[in-house]
């Protein structure tokens, strides 16, 4: 029934994030635009550059905001579940530190159009893998995945490559600017093409991991304890941590590096509907695209015609939100 | 055998933690796991439901060996209750039920009423529905127990291993969960237990293993493993092993860590020959204190509370059948003994018909003897005055020494060494 609330939410939060922008266009016209577009025509009442301002920038932008929100927001539930800890975020193990890495490295020997407009995806997408490859390998002892391993292991690698990243910076004065916007994250210039791969990699990681929710749920009492409950531990623990690598070094590509939603989203959704995986898979995946939706518009428009990286507006908003939620939490007594 | 394992060794890198175990359980049994603190209890527990793997020997559960078994087919067969229970995520007491449902509902199927009514009966059975919507974090340690039980019986396993379970119980909720599983042992569950509580694990398991460094001491009937030789192999500790009179189920007292023998007998010719005459409970306190002496007691009537103290420190005992007289042959006895004794110690106990003999004996010898007088004599004279004229003559004899305190008393039996 929330869910059903919350996905109406979103609806009407594409609709109004569409009409706003540095060119006006009204309700009724965008509405319109999209039924001709998916097949029920019902007369031309707007111009061909609405159109083209709708349809061509502003649609794709803003659903993408939506589906790279979601697919944070899922990447955040399996993090967490999977460390079994709340204060982890999908980066943590380094995907977004390597990516970024990487892209730099890209920018700073020219290389950045060597594969067209997607040598920037597929060179954030490769080193984010690598980084998760060497850290999967280290991890493993002689029973188990050691999930401690993994997060130290990350962490080092983290700061391995945000060191490197620094290092690139300091010496690129010229394409400092470019490096850092892609590092900040955002949603510039987001195609079509960008969002059906995106959607291609979101939904059926979503869905895996929502069959893989009550795994996540059993193993917060540990990998034995799961295992006598009757959790094949490793090939669930395996199966959880390549979606959740694919779906943030996906994000991470094509929007770069957007802080916080992984962190917030599944903290907020578990305070509203409680820690079973499989409300949480849903509901932070709406709630990560609705998250995102609001931030980029925020960022697109508050000091326009200039952009403020979207990743900024994520931070400043769900940083005092959160707080918020917290305290209103201590005083109902939920928490100690 | 449902469940057994087979020349069982286990290594922590190099060190051998299990070293050849073969154990069977059946049906109609509640195993308790016994043994010191590393003696490898847990490790056995865990190889037992396949969570370790040993590369030694193998674990078979209704003859499958367990090592090929999938894990989910190891789950609806054996249910496994861990040490300790912490959980970073609060889920309710319903969820965390629900959790132990795992294997028996398919990952894409949705959860049929029949599963519903299933978690509904446990909770129920566990008196937990009032607090189905309680966050786990939020429970007592004894709840939180109980919910983790629930879970573990929610899987419908035919075998449930618990690590520990009583540990941060109290004792009225360590009678009652000791009870719960016997409840399930006669529901036809074998249930095995590692546990450190001797008493709790005499009291209700009728089946005990017990472990030291990794080796299978013993395994049996509790009246047969439960000994005082036993546990002082075990656990290195002197105890005296007791029928609980109430629930005819044993249970045992530590009383005095052993010294290495060596300090007892080998460089030691002289020790001290100790009589004491008993009664009644009344040398209790005296006979544990005397293991460093040679020892004899009596005369006293079997089933004494003297007699079985005793017995259990192993002391010589002249004795007599329950509530008869003392016969010829036992004063005879006591004579023999008496000749070569160094000290005789008369406890505090009262004299009537039965026992009278023992004071007379005593006033026949020559030995010294110390009398250890708590109350007059007249409080304790049950035989119209017989046992105060021998008892005052005997007080009055230049061998013979009264003290009124434990403390005199073992200090005089101390500076008899010099």
């Amino acid at each position: 029934m929330v869910l059903i609330f919350i996905f109406f939410f979103l609806f009407l939060s594409i609709i109004i994030a569409l009409s706003i922008g540095s060119v006006q266009i009204e309700f009724f016209k965008i509405i319109a635009i999209i039924l001709d577009q998916i097949g029920f025509p019902i007369g031309t009442v707007w111009t061909s550059g609405e159109q083209v301002i709708i349809l061509e920038l502003r649609l794709p932008r803003v659903l993408m905001s939506v589906v790279v929100g979601a697919m944070l927001g899922v990447a955040g539930v399996a993090a967490q579940g999977l460390f079994r800890n709340p204060i982890v975020d999908p980066y943590i193990i380094g995907i977004a530190s390597a990516a970024g890495c990487g892209v730099s490295l890209c920018v700073v020997l020219g290389f950045a159009s060597l594969l067209g407009l997607f040598t920037i995806p597929l060179v954030s997408f490769l080193f984010a893998m690598l980084a998760i490859i060497v850290i999967y390998k280290l991890s493993q002892t002689r029973y188990r995945m050691s999930m401690t391993v993994l997060l130290l292991a990350g962490i080092a690698f983290s700061f391995f490559f945000s060191a490197f990243t620094s290092f690139i910076l300091y010496f690129s004065e010229d394409k400092v600017h470019y490096i850092l916007s892609y590092l900040m994250g955002s949603f510039w210039g987001a195609s079509w093409v960008d969002l059906y791969i995106v959607f291609i990699v979101m939904v059926p990681g979503t869905i895996i991991l929502y069959f893989y929710g009550r795994d996540l749920n059993i193993m917060v009492f540990g990998d034995d304890n799961a295992q006598s409950i009757g959790v094949n531990v490793e090939q669930s623990k395996r199966i959880i941590l390549i979606i959740m690598t694919l779906l943030t070094s996906t994000a991470v590509a094509f929007c770069g590096s957007i802080g916080f939603v992984g962190l917030i989203i599944p903290h907020f959704m578990r305070l509203l509907v409680g820690s079973d995986n499989r409300k949480l898979v849903p509901y932070s995946a709406v709630g990560g695209g609705l998250l995102l939706l609001w931030a980029d518009v925020l960022a697109r428009n508050l000091i326009s015609p200039l952009e403020i990286p979207v990743g900024i507006f994520t931070a400043l908003l769900g940083g005092p939100f959160f707080v918020y939620l917290v305290v209103q939490k201590k005083k109902s007594g939920e928490l100690m | 055998m449902p469940i057994e394992c087979e020349n069982i060794s286990f290594k922590y890198w190099t060190k051998l933690v299990l070293d050849d175990i073969s154990l069977q359980f059946g049906k109609g049994h509640l195993y308790g796991i016994l043994g010191p603190n590393g003696s490898g209890k847990t490790t056995l527990l865990r190889i037992l439901c396949g969570i370790l793997k040993s590369k030694y020997g193998q674990v078979v559960v209704d003859e499958f060996n367990i090592k090929k078994m999938k894990i989910s087919d190891i789950a609806k067969k054996i249910a496994v209750v861990e040490q300790s229970t912490s959980i970073d995520f609060d889920y309710s007491v319903k969820e965390i039920v629900r959790m132990g449902r795992y294997t028996h509902v398919g990952r894409f199927s949705k959860e049929t009423s029949e599963e519903k009514k299933i978690i509904n009966e446990i909770l129920e059975q566990f008196n937990l529905s009032e607090l189905e919507n309680r966050g786990f974090n939020t429970l007592s340690g004894g709840e939180q127990q109980k919910v983790i039980i629930a879970r573990a019986i929610a899987q419908q396993s035919k075998i449930l291993l618990l690590d520990e379970p009583t540990t941060h119980l109290d004792l009225n909720y360590q009678i009652e969960f000791m009870e719960r599983l016997r409840k399930y042992v006669n529901d036809g569950i074998i249930v095995i237990i590692v546990i450190h509580d001797v008493n709790l694990a005499t009291q209700f398991c009728d089946k005990i293993v017990l472990l030291k460094e990794g080796c299978v001491i013993a395994f049996g009937n509790r009246e047969e493993i439960i000994t005082r030789k036993n546990l002082k192999l075990i656990y290195n500790i002197d105890v005296i092993v007791r029928k609980n009179p109430f629930s005819n189920s044993l249970y045992i007292i530590p009383h005095k860590i052993e010294f290495p023998t060596s300090m007892r007998y080998n460089n030691n010719f002289n020790i001290k020959k100790i009589h004491v005459v008993a009664g009644g409970g009344a040398a209790s306190k005296i006979l544990p204190k005397l293991n460093d002496y040679d020892i004899s007691v009596g005369i006293v009537n079997v089933l004494d509370d003297d007699y079985i103290l005793a017995n259990e420190l192993n002391y010589r005992i002249i004795s007599e059948a329950p509530f008869s007289p003392i016969t010829n042959n036992s004063s005879e006895a006591l004579k023999t003994i008496l000749k070569n004794v160094d000290l005789i110690i008369l406890a505090n106990i009262p004299f009537g018909i039965t026992n009278l003999k023992n004071l007379e004996i005593l006033n026949d010898s020559n030995k010294k003897i110390v009398l250890f007088e708590r109350n007059p004599i007249e409080d304790r004279d049950f035989t119209e005055g017989i046992a105060t004229t021998i008892y005052n003559n005997l007080k009055s004899k230049s061998n013979v020494k009264t003290i009124n305190n434990l403390h005199d008393l073992f200090n005089f039996i101390e500076s008899m060494e010099e």
